[in-house]
């Protein structure tokens, strides 16, 4: 077995964004967004002590932290999602740096505006700041509600600058909306065949559907703000609450999907790499699949609305079927397809191969946890219990982070040529995958038990569960913490290699 | 501690999510060693996944089947045989009548005054028997029976503010 | 007739019905109306402002290789934004009881769709219809809720 690593074959005959530049913009994106996520880990910890007795926060600054731990998580790996498509889109067709770089500016602006309105103006109507919320009976001054918004504005101006930027990006280097879809390819594969064209590779279908569905997250965000800034100056002028809920909705459940699906591209690139000659093309399934997940990603954020009665009733079904419909691209092609191409291939386990793989479990047990609670059977008893923060940390924290981490790993295993030993590379997946597991059973175990989400103080046995699964929850921050020592220590090793061998 | 449904619900979710951890944990532990083919791999691969497929749509026509009769949602007609109670939720409290009636179908018309809240109601032992958003200007009619007699627990399940934790209320069913 | 010659056309009428439609209204005074039918109203102008840029740009249509001009990136978004404060429910009484002003704020939509279709398409082609269609969601949406209550 070899510890060098295949580097990706770059096409001679595109004009492509040089390696340096592309991997500059992306770390610009990650690095950030990794400190954030780090620091709201810390945080998330904090809210979780607080929940089981060890310590007191007062509920105002409970709910501020978790509002503030809310939207940075969200900010920030969808940071490190961004860079990562970015990256490796790069590589396929001719992105231009500067918009990137704008689209990053005004991302980290808004982190800073949403940091100032919690930290120092004590804002905590949750990350969704579900109108009237933000107006109504707060306990902060109005001023921190008004730069709470504009800086929501800012990272939906910047999310979609970047969405614009890549859709173009795929629209451009595969002919329109025809080619970056592989519509012939599903239609008339023979003649595809036989025209010697090459359908989109895996991870250009995961930028176009972060950009497509994150446009239409972007218009409902940018609706919804403009109209709760507009509010904020005139507190006159009326607004649907649940005109402004479904909104809310459509933009903060449907970029938290995107979260997962964004860094999904790192496996599909990555994953391969640590096999022994095994590759993963696109296929007809594979890009039905996608426009599966186009479609059901986008319409499922009905199952937000279960328990509003009042909501049309036609949409409820709709939200049902389309949450488990939902659930079938990732259970019959990407995971499914994951798993065969690691199965008898010789595989290479290192940390970032690991960390991918181990991505997928997460991604489908967090998906197991989810698709009990989209039905509407279920719902009513887990509607904003923990389940809820249960099954959406389980596929976040255990999937997409994992995602992004294993990526990064890779990349850092990559350059420095060396991989982490199998001392470390135990210890570090006993700390995340076990204190992760014991931190996520007390969500679902309180969950089941009825115990409401979004709560300072418990009813029992929520504090009693909170206490113990604080205990897994500083085994995974020590876990997170080997991991970021480790991350360092590649860092700082001499590149392997300047210039690619031929 | 009872087998509720949620507790049901719960061991389904363990049970369904260790298998899934235990295939694909096995499929890692067979990932290493002499490697095979990917085109052999792929065609008995191939078949599986159509079994695999079918399987899991079957699961979900069935299932979504099945949890259409405990859709909560009622048409007016539906509603307009049962007694109808206001409730109205508001920052931090319900308005709630104090006593409601054992076995018999009614309608609790649900709405809210300032902000979103949210109505979870917990039976004499604890447990969530049924729950409906409460939102200004709009009323969410939640029809139900309650079964079993006693002091019944009123959470609210959406936040709503500093003192959201603290919002409960209780009322009587005899 | 061309392709092009075609295109023009239908730039020109797009252009010129959304334009007519404005000095109607100068001239009869535009009616008091609703919020939620003044929000239609203005999505159609905006339809009318984006469906001229978009026929002129698809006249003059770049090859599809051009990269990106990132400097038309910037009022392509801020076409939308701004077409979004000009709905702002808050001057309709106000223009109900200015119809001149009404009538020529409606220029105003027009140049918003216009801008946002064609700044968009200038920063790369085809994404002036996205920006487009991102304008009219949000134009459309705002008719369900934006100053309107059930
Ligand atoms: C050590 C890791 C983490 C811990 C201990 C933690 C802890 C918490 C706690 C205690 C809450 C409040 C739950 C409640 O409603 O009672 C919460 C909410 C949340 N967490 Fe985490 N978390 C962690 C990691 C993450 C990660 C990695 C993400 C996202 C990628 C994330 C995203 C969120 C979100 C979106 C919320 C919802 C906030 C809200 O309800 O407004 N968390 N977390
Ligand atoms: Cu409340």
């Amino acid at each position: 077995m070899s510890d060098t690593i295949e580097t990706l074959a770059r096409p001679a005959h595109r004009e492509v964004t040089s390696d340096r530049t592309a991997k500059r913009v992306m770390w610009l994106y990650i690095g950030p967004g990794l400190i954030l996520v780090g620091a709201m880990v810390i945080a998330g910890l904090g809210l979780r002590m607080a929940q089981g007795g060890m310590h007191t926060f007062q509920p105002g600054l409970f709910y501020s932290l978790m509002t503030l731990h809310g939207s940075a998580m969200m900010v920030g790996m969808a940071l490190c999602g961004m860079g990562l498509l970015w990256y490796l889109f790069a590589q396929e067709g001719p992105l231009n740096p500067t918009t990137a770089v704008v689209a990053c500016a005004l991302i980290l602006i808004g982190a800073v505006l949403v940091a100032i309105s919690v930290l120092v103006g004590g804002f905590g109507a949750a990350w969704t700041f579900l109108y009237p919320l933000p107006f109504v009976g707060t306990y902060w001054p109005s001023w921190a509600t008004g730069v709470f918004l504009a800086g929501i504005a800012c990272v939906v101006l910047g999310w979609t600058i970047w969405c614009l930027q890549m859709l173009g990006g795929v629209l451009t280097r595969y002919g329109g909306l025809r080619g970056a879809f592989a519509w012939d390819l599903v239609w008339s594969p023979s003649k595809f065949a036989k025209s010697g064209q090459t359908p989109p590779p895996p991870q250009a279908f995961a930028v176009l559907v972060s950009a497509v569905d994150g446009l239409l997250a972007g218009s409902a965000g940018m609706l919804v703000g403009v109209a709760l800034f507009v509010r904020w100056l005139d507190p006159t002028l009326p607004l649907d609450p649940l005109w402004v809920k479904n909104l809310t909705y459509i933009f903060g459940h449907t970029l938290a999907n995107l979260t997962i699906y964004m860094p999904l591209a790192a496996v599909y690139v990555a994953l391969p790499r640590y096999t022994h000659h095994r590759h993963w093309h696109t296929s007809a399934v594979l890009a039905v699949a996608w426009w599966a997940t186009l479609v059901f990603v986008a319409i499922a954020y009905f199952h937000h609305l279960y328990m509003d009665f009042a909501q049309p009733r036609a949409v409820q079904y709709i939200g049902e079927a389309a949450s488990y419909l939902a659930a079938f691209p990732p259970a019959v092609v990407t995971v499914f397809g994951g798993a065969l191409l690691v199965y008898r291939s010789g595989f290479r386990w290192t940390l970032g191969s690991m960390f991918l793989y181990v991505g997928m479990i997460g991604w489908v047990v967090g998906g197991i946890g989810a698709l009990l609670d989209v039905t509407v059977a279920f719902n009513i008893y887990f509607h904003n219990t923990l389940w809820v923060v249960a099954h959406f940390h389980t596929y976040l924290l255990e999937g997409a982070l994992l995602f992004v981490l294993g990526w990064v790993f890779h990349c850092l295993e990559e350059r420095s040529g060396i991989v982490s030993s199998r001392a470390v590379r135990t210890l570090i997946g006993l700390g995340v995958f076990g204190g992760g597991a014991w931190l996520l059973l007390g969500w679902y175990l309180a969950g089941a038990q009825g115990v409401p989400r979004r709560y300072a103080l418990q009813p029992a046995p929520g504090t009693d569960i909170s206490w113990w699964a604080s205990l897994g929850g500083i085994i995974l921050v020590v876990g997170l913490i080997m991991c970021g020592i480790e991350a360092i220590r590649l860092a700082r090793r001499p590149a392997h290699r300047e210039v690619p061998a031929a | 501690m009872r087998l509720t449904p949620e507790l049901t619900i719960f061991s389904v979710f363990l049970i369904l999510a260790a298998v899934a951890i235990g295939t694909l944990v096995a499929i890692a532990s067979a990932a290493h060693g002499p490697a095979v083919e990917q085109a052999a791999v792929q065609k008995s691969g191939y078949r599986l996944r159509r079994v695999w497929f079918r399987g899991l749509a079957i699961s979900a026509v069935v299932a979504f089947l099945l949890s259409l009769p405990a859709f909560p949602y009622r048409t007016r007609s539906q509603l307009a045989s049962s007694l109808h109670h206001p409730v109205t939720a508001l920052q931090f409290a319900f308005v709630i009548p104090p006593v409601l009636p054992v076995d018999t179908p009614i309608v609790l018309d649900v709405t809210a005054t300032d902000v979103n809240h949210g109505v979870g109601i917990y039976d004499p032992d604890g447990r969530i028997v049924a729950q409906v958003q409460a939102m200004p200007g709009y009323t969410n009619p939640l029809q139900l029976v309650f079964k079993k007699p006693g002091q019944y627990l009123v959470l609210c399940m959406e936040y709503c503010g500093i003192a959201h934790h603290l919002m409960r209320a209780t009322f009587e069913v005899r | 007739m061309t392709r092009r010659g075609a295109l023009q056309l239908v730039a020109a009428v797009s252009g010129v019905l959304a334009v007519a439609l404005v000095v109607r209204s100068l001239a009869e005074g535009a009616e008091a109306i609703d919020v939620r039918s003044h929000h239609l109203t203005h999505a159609v102008l905006i339809l009318g402002g984006a469906a001229a840029a978009l026929a002129l740009t698809a006249a003059n249509r770049r090859p599809d290789s051009l990269p990106e001009k990132p400097q038309w990136l910037l009022p392509a978004i801020l076409g939308p934004l701004g077409g979004m404060v000009l709905m702002v429910p808050t001057f309709y009484p106000y223009m109900n009881a200015h119809p001149t002003v009404h009538a020529l704020s409606h220029l105003g939509h027009i140049s918003a769709g216009f801008v946002t279709a064609w700044c968009g398409e200038r920063y790369r082609v085809r994404i002036g219809w996205t920006t487009t269609l991102f304008l009219e969601a949000m134009a459309v949406g705002a008719a369900f809720g934006f100053g309107v209550t059930r």
